[in-house]
């Protein structure tokens, strides 16, 4: 009985010791770190996307695009969007290469034009996703989080957005997966902490990197859903700068 | 005396008080679950046309669910960072409310604005800005078009917050909501601000409180009034008690219905108690005043049995009048009025079976001492009366006479009755709904909407260029209507962010341009206001500054003048390939009326000057005078070159070979394959396919650069008769819009020609058109209901005295009464309106009861005398002073109706209440001289002894 007490003991103080060396292991702000990584690992990519929106009456539309991206290190990526389809669209191009500098081209016009929009809640191209969702995560640089519960497989975050910056979200719950620091569901709250947007990803390993494949946005308030599925991802294919000018936001998507 | 019905009422007395007290019971309970409902839209039948175009759009666009808070600033204008930031705190706040789908203000407002090659959008207000920039922005929004009286008023005084409700909530309920929480937000800056609330939603609102504290007001006075009323004549606690009791379980049983029904309470249901306690307390009355007058020889029990049988036929014959006056209604079109006829009808009906069970129950449950009773007849006050009626049998024919021209003088006056049915005009003046619509009429473009709907028949989408081009075109029309604000549609949002980054206010000309901008617009909130989520429905929203039936009426015929005009097939004309001889002809029959017009339209708006249209049409003719070659040429290489100078070439040019390549460029423009070949030694290998792609660059730039310069030339001619062009940019901006619209390439023709086709057929829903329905059935609904009632009362006056002579002497008066009754409508500058028209019915269901009254007494005088004088002066004596006094009584009680806070039920009360006097009159004074004058006719004779004896 003596030796069973014993080991009971032991093993109540390694178990102490654990609890507190598994949460030193890693931090909420260390795990939004990994997940900015995670994202901008790699140089460059190209996919096409699927946009799918559904308004709360069940109507849907589909829109087809080719996107370019590229990671400038410390600097936001450069995006070049071109819409494919649906046919009246088809040639319409942004380029985005900075919050404050992205170029609109619409075939019908034939005219490149700058658009500066400094609403970063408003809506990309109708879809659930406002400007600021597409835009880099940055996590770390604009938000500190906190591990509110670990399992198998999955951190669960609440981040708090810092002081001063801009980002529209005081909030979020982040669900990140531990083996690819990938975030598989990501919840919104506006100023009021209620629940705004719901963001679901589906993610695999394409070549050394992980990437989405598939996401779900919700934007519960206007009870709008935006699904997007990316296709045909490559990367690291060593897009060029020139890819990324007013020039080539004109041409035919091939 | 074969005693039948009183003695089983004497028998059951105590079954009956059980049986009324259960029913009283599930009365009460029915109470809890009345609702209210003063929607406009619901005041019409849910099958209507009209009242179902405008609730299903509102479902679908939410354009009726729309709050409007206006702030004004007590410290000068709204530009003051305390008035901001509580703007600001407000509109978050708002957010947060379930039911609440969007909130715009003069801080999230959406601004586009032009910067270096190409647009910003941006909230209005991202950050409050110091003292100097509050200046700047001051200046910026009073000077654009789009802010001005409709997020700020023109003096900078006051702002407006529009709350979106969502359609899933209840609005009444969102909207209280909306206002509690604004209040309290608005607390902090209590010595800044003061806020105002409007829109459907709370005008409805509004409806609800107003009608909730009139109800709690009206019926203790009432109660009290009836109470006096009734101990000054019987004196007797108990007979009153008992009286009042049976009214008020009547009451009780009458609002029990409106929830059975699913039925709810509107604002001119706090008339109905009014109306049945002081109409059917006259029932109670009568039964006691027999029962009284019986038991003075008889034992009291047998007194309730033989007096009651002997009162149920006249008192059911008076109740049957009445209730067919009211019942009437039931062909009335406007529910509201429906329902208030129907339900007091049935109020009158429970009165009535009250007065006779539960009432001669009580009394005979707990009979009364025979000092207590006291008959009405037995007062001395009729001598006066006896007195009037000689001096009237004196001069029949100048009574007659004066009664008939005082009814044909009212009628020339019937055609000056005012008529008004938006209830938001019945509040008081100083009301907080009144004062907020004065300060949306005065400062802003008004808070009720008025909308033009269109649906595409064929399945097909909306994102038409022809039709967007057609929609803006009945904007400009609808735009000149004054009193109503500029409207809103996808058209002009196209146009605004064509205007921003191509410098065109107009809807571009192809599908493509169409669905190119359109994309740059979803998702903005906006949109969801004025387009359906399937893309097949889209609406133009605009505002009415004024709020009476008039104004909303003109409004109504005057858009949809303007969407007669415009309705019908286009055909899509393409003058691409068109000989200049072809192009001319079309511009000349079809395009430039159709634009002079436009433009004629928008300088009258603009400047207050009507400009002829065959003026506008002879400065567009010159478009076809060829342009100066040299000139062109030089300005056109110059834009070459710029753009093969600029990162937007799709090709890159070596720099040193810019010059030369233009050159060649403009002198192979007219022909693709000349232009490959000519260009192709500047263009590197790898870029050949793109050679195409600059050809059609190079031509748009060149078709671009003509179109500016025919624009240029046009606005020229124009500057000549409106110098104020320059001075006015919205019109500028507008004017050029259609200008360009004249180099189209797609130009859109009324009629059937060869081309492609498109049908336009816009609806217009919203206020002016639910106001006009509202009104149309109104006047409706109070002829159907009148003749309706008319020949119900002629119908059983000529069977309860077997004479239809006697039927039409009956009802005379009472057509008297109403004529000169609705005369003094326009004298007091009254409108008719829902409450002010029920007034007929109560004149018919009143009147009614006197001529029978006063027939019946006749009657009985006439066969005990035989002389027709002696039975008039009898009928002064009884009747007419039974009559005088109901007519008191019940006028009294209407006057109640004073105490209300809405003015149209004080007009009601006063007006009804004189009407009953004037009804006593005209039945006693024309009834009693017209038969003297044909009272000697033996055929009214025979008519005055037939029917059976009471």
């Amino acid at each position: 009985m003596k030796t069973c007490f014993k080991y009971l003991v032991v093993a109540g103080v390694f178990s102490g010791l654990l609890i507190p060396l598994s949460s030193l292991a890693i931090t909420g702000d260390e795990i939004l770190t990994k997940v900015d990584e995670t994202f901008s690992a790699p140089r460059d990519q190209e996919m096409t996307m699927v946009m799918t929106l559904v308004d709360k009456r069940g109507n849907k539309k589909v829109r087809k695009m080719k996107v370019w991206q590229k990671t400038i290190p410390g600097k936001d990526d450069w995006r070049l969007i071109k819409f494919i389809s649906p046919p009246d669209v088809r040639g319409v191009g942004f380029l985005v290469l900075a919050d404050d500098r992205m170029y609109l081209y619409m075939p019908a016009f034939k005219k490149v034009r700058r658009i500066a929009s400094h609403t970063k809640n408003e809506s990309f191209m109708g879809s659930d996703l406002s400007y600021d969702d597409m835009s880099t995560s940055h996590y770390e640089k604009h938000y500190t989080a906190e591990i509110v519960k670990e399992d198998e497989n999955f951190y669960y975050l609440k981040a708090e957005r810092k002081k001063g910056s801009d980002k529209p979200y005081p909030t979020m719950d982040l669900k990140i997966d531990k083996r690819s620091w990938f975030p598989v569901e990501i919840k919104k709250y506006d100023e009021g902490g209620n629940l705004w947007k719901v963001f679901r990803a589906k993610h695999r390993k394409i070549g050394k990197y992980w990437a989405m494949v598939e996401m779900e946005v919700e934007d519960v308030k206007k009870e709008h859903r935006t699904l997007l599925k990316m296709e045909n991802i490559e990367f690291d294919t060593g897009l060029p700068d020139k890819l990324f000018t007013q020039r080539n936001l004109k041409r035919r998507v091939r | 005396m074969k005693v039948v019905y009183g003695d089983k009422v004497v028998k059951h007395r105590k079954f009956i008080i059980l049986l009324t007290s259960l029913f009283l019971l599930a009365g009460g309970y029915m109470l809890t679950r009345i609702y209210m409902d003063n929607r406009i839209e619901s005041f019409l039948p849910k099958k209507d046309p009209i009242a179902g175009l405008f609730i299903h759009v509102s479902k679908e666009f939410g354009t009726s669910k729309m709050d409007m808070i206006v702030v004004e600033s007590l410290k000068g204008d709204v530009f003051q960072k305390d008035v901001l930031e509580c703007v600001r705190e407000i509109s978050s706040s708002l957010k947060k409310i379930q039911g609440v789908r969007n909130v715009i203000s003069i801080i999230n407002m959406t601004d586009i604005k032009k910067i270096e090659g190409g647009v910003e959008v941006a909230e209005l207000i991202k950050d409050i800005p110091d003292e100097e920039g509050l200046r700047k922005l001051r200046e910026y929004v009073l000077s654009k078009e789009m802010f001005r009286k409709s997020i700020v008023s023109e003096d900078g005084k006051f702002t407006a917050i529009s709350v979106f409700l969502s359609g899933q909530h209840d609005e009444i309920a969102v909207s209280e909501r909306v206002i509690k929480e604004s209040q309290r937000v608005a607390e902090k800056w209590k010595d800044s601000v003061k806020l105002y609330f409007g829109g459907m939603p709370v005008s409805a609102l509004y409806g609800n409180m107003f009608a909730v504290k009139d109800l709690q007001t009206l019926l203790p006075v009432v109660i009290i009034f009836i109470l006096i009323v009734l101990f000054v004549t019987f004196r007797s606690v108990k007979v009153v008690l008992f009286i009042l009791g049976s009214m008020f379980v009547g009451s009780v049983l009458m609002f029990a219905l409106l929830p059975v029904f699913n039925v709810p309470m509107t604002m001119i249901s706090p008339i109905m108690p009014v109306v049945i306690i002081a109409m059917g307390s006259a029932y109670g009355i009568h039964v006691f005043n027999r029962i009284s007058l019986y038991a003075r020889e008889r034992d009291f029990q047998q007194a309730c049995s033989e007096g009651l049988d002997s009162i149920l036929p006249p008192v059911a014959m008076a109740a049957f009048t009445t209730l067919a006056g009211f019942a009437s209604f039931v062909v009335a079109r406007l529910t509201i009025i429906k329902h208030f006829g129907i339900f007091t009808a049935g109020g009158i009906f429970w009165c009535f079976i009250l007065s006779v069970t539960f009432f001669p129950a009580l009394l005979s449950t707990f009979p009364l001492s025979r000092k207590s009773l006291v008959t009405v007849g037995e007062r001395r006050e009729f001598r006066l009366l006896l007195k009037a009626g000689e001096f009237i049998l004196q001069k029949p024919l100048f009574f007659i006479f004066f009664w008939l021209f005082l009814a044909v003088g009212s009628l020339f006056l019937l055609p000056r009755i005012s008529r008004e049915v938006n209830f938001t005009t019945f509040f008081p003046e100083n009301s907080a709904p009144r004062i907020a619509s004065r300060i949306m009429e005065e400062h802003f473009d008004g808070a009720m909407p008025v909308l033009i709907y269109y649906s595409s028949d064929d399945g097909g989408t909306i994102k038409n260029s022809a039709l967007l081009k057609k929609l803006f075109d009945v904007e400009i029309f609808l735009d000149e209507i004054e009193d109503v604000s500029s409207f809103q549609s996808v058209a002009d949002l196209l146009a605004e962010m064509n205007y921003q980054l191509y410098g065109r206010f107009k809807v571009p000309d192809t599908d493509e341009g169409v669905a190119n901008l359109w994309l740059m617009l979803e998702g903005q909130d906006i949109m969801e206001q004025l387009v359906s989520g399937d893309e097949k429905k889209l609406l133009a929203m605009g505002r009415v500054r004024e709020i009476d039936t008039a104004l909303m009426k003109k409004i109504d015929v005057r858009i949809e003048k303007i969407l007669r005009n415009i309705n019908g097939t286009y055909t899509i004309i393409d003058t691409e390939n068109m000989t200049d001889e072809e192009k001319i002809t079309l511009m000349k029959k079809h395009v430039f009326p159709e634009k002079a017009e436009l433009l004629s339209t928008l300088i009258l708006k603009y400047t207050n000057r009507k400009i002829s249209e065959e003026k506008i049409v002879s400065s567009l003719n010159s478009l076809f005078s060829p342009p100066d070659d040299s000139f062109l040429k030089a300005k056109l290489t110059s834009q070459i070159e710029k753009y093969l100078r600029s990162d937007e070439s799709v090709v890159l040019i070596d720099e040193s070979k810019v010059s030369e390549f233009a050159k060649k460029a403009l002198a192979t423009l007219k022909d693709r394959k000349t232009f490959a070949e000519a260009v192709k030694e500047y263009v590197p290998p790898k870029d050949f396919d793109l050679i195409e792609d600059l050809f059609v660059e190079l031509r748009d730039i060149e078709r671009f650069l003509l179109q500016e310069m025919t624009v240029k030339k046009i606005t020229e001619l124009l500057r000549s008769s409106v110098p104020e062009i320059d001075k006015i940019p919205e019109l500028k901006k507008k004017v050029t819009g259609i200008l360009y619209g004249l180099t189209d390439r797609f130009q859109i023709v009324k009629g059937n020609y060869s081309g492609e086709k498109i049908t336009v057929n816009f609806i217009q829903t919203g206020m002016p058109p639910l106001v006009n329905q509202l009104d149309k059935f109104m006047v409706r609904s109070f002829w159907t209901s009148m003749a309706l009632s008319f020949f119900v009362v002629f119908f059983l006056i000529s069977a309860e005295f077997r004479s239809p002579v006697l039927g039409v002497i009956g009802i005379l008066p009472i057509l008297l009464t109403i004529a000169i009754s609705y005369a003094l409508l326009p004298i007091t500058s009254s409108p008719l309106d829902y409450m002010t028209m029920l007034m007929g019915s109560i004149a018919i269901g009143a009147g009614i009861d006197y001529s029978i009254h006063l027939l019946h007494r006749l009657r009985e005088a006439f066969r005990e005398t035989g002389d027709i004088r002696k039975s008039i002066l009898d009928v002064f004596r009884t009747a007419g002073r039974a009559i005088l006094a109901n007519a008191i009584s019940v006028g009294g009680g209407f006057l109640v109706l004073l105490l209300s806070s809405l003015k149209p039920l004080k007009v009601f009360g006063m007006l009804t209440s004189a009407m009953l006097l004037l009804s006593a009159a005209v039945v006693l004074g024309f009834i009693g001289p017209l038969l003297m004058i044909v009272g000697a006719s033996p055929f009214i004779q025979k008519s005055l002894r037939k029917g059976g004896a009471r």
